[in-house]
């Protein structure tokens, strides 16, 4: 009688132990920074992790709209070709529609993005974002993941990391 | 008859064994489970948002969660150095938004940050530090000073004061305060 007791019991504190552990972190979290796979590059992008950023970005050069006009916000919906490439200078060709054009604040001023929708994939998780286009050449970093890839589905710990450059 | 009790006499053997295993399991796992998460759920929660007071001047100001930066910022008026004591200290004053009125804070400059900037020239700015209350935590932390007028949230939280101490979820606001006490 006492060992199937014995066996239950085992039973329930491991459960028990899974159920209060997974309570506080049941969100993943993801670190300062992440190596994420582009999957229109094939290329994986050291990322950092950045919440004080709306969307994401990735690094783009050679930015060329088909049939562009020269306002920017007249070409959403067109093709647009860049050439990307992550912090091993692995670079590759990619042409995608420009869903929106994106009005970025930032230290320096006002400027204004193509916007394209990516897919990203980490650790099993697999999501198309909206992700703004920008010459990040003279940045560390050549993806920069926002809060748009962020919401609902991770949490940030800064002392976690994938790599730092 | 004989087979089918030795069969049996197995079948207790495997389960005994099972039994064994079973309670290996559990309590390797029960010693390291409690380790293994126990660092990220002493972490506290906060949001991209979150209140922030500057001790003792009890500036409360909002402020914008940031894992991109590394040093955390608070937006200043206006910046003095003088000397006192025969050390370099550093006189600001920072607009309350909330209350709508001017905060004069002196401290010992600790250094002097060079800031490299995309498209733009470097510039320098004075770094204090400051002792800040998040939530129920209280930390000394560098501050940079900086023009934050052109920015909708006046104190930046970086890395220096979220590493060990918490995690971030957007979406998540104001999460950590009593925001009550400002909406009477």
């Amino acid at each position: 009688m006492t060992k199937p007791l014995n066996f239950y019991l085992s039973l329930f504190v491991m459960l028990f132990i899974t159920a209060s552990c997974s309570l506080n972190t049941k969100k993943q979290t993801v670190g300062e920074t992440a190596r994420i796979l582009v999957a229109e590059t094939r290329n994986n992008y050291l990322a950092r992790i950045d919440t004080g950023a709306r969307i994401t970005s990735i690094h783009a050069t050679n930015i060329t709209v088909k049939d562009g006009l020269a306002e920017k916000t007249d070409n959403v919906g067109k093709l647009v070709s860049f050439v990307t490439g992550n912090e091993n200078q692995q670079q590759s060709k990619v042409t995608a529609t420009i869903a929106e054009v994106a009005k970025v604040r930032n230290a320096q001023g006002v400027e204004y993005r193509y916007v394209v929708n990516l897919n990203l994939l980490w650790k099993g998780d697999n999501k198309t974002v909206l992700v703004n286009l920008r010459d990040r050449s003279a940045m560390t970093y050549k993806l920069l993941i926002g809060r748009n890839w962020l919401a609902d589905d991770f949490i940030v710990d800064v002392n976690q990391s994938e790599g730092v450059i | 008859m004989l087979k089918a009790k030795r069969s049996r006499n197995a079948i207790a053997k495997g389960f005994i064994f099972t039994l064994f295993s079973l309670s290996f399991i559990t309590v390797s796992y029960a010693a390291t489970a409690p380790l293994v998460c126990k660092d990220i759920s002493q972490l506290k929660i906060i949001g991209e948002l979150e209140y922030v007071s500057v001790i003792p001047e009890t500036l409360r100001q909002k402020a914008r969660i940031d894992t991109g930066a590394q040093t955390s910022s608070m937006g200043i008026m206006d910046s003095l150095f003088f000397e006192r004591d025969g050390q370099k200290w550093v006189r600001f004053h920072v607009k309350d938004k909330i209350k709508n009125l001017v905060v004069e804070f002196e401290r010992p400059l600790k250094r002097i940050a060079k800031i490299k900037r995309h498209q733009a020239e470097a510039t320098e700015r004075p770094v204090v530090e400051l002792k800040i209350k998040l939530g129920q935590i209280e930390l000394l932390r560098e501050f940079t000073l900086a023009d934050r007028s052109q920015f909708k949230y006046p104190i930046l939280i970086g890395r220096n004061v979220l590493n060990n101490k918490f995690l971030v979820n957007v979406g998540q606001k104001f999460s950590s305060s009593q925001i009550k006490e400002y909406e009477q």
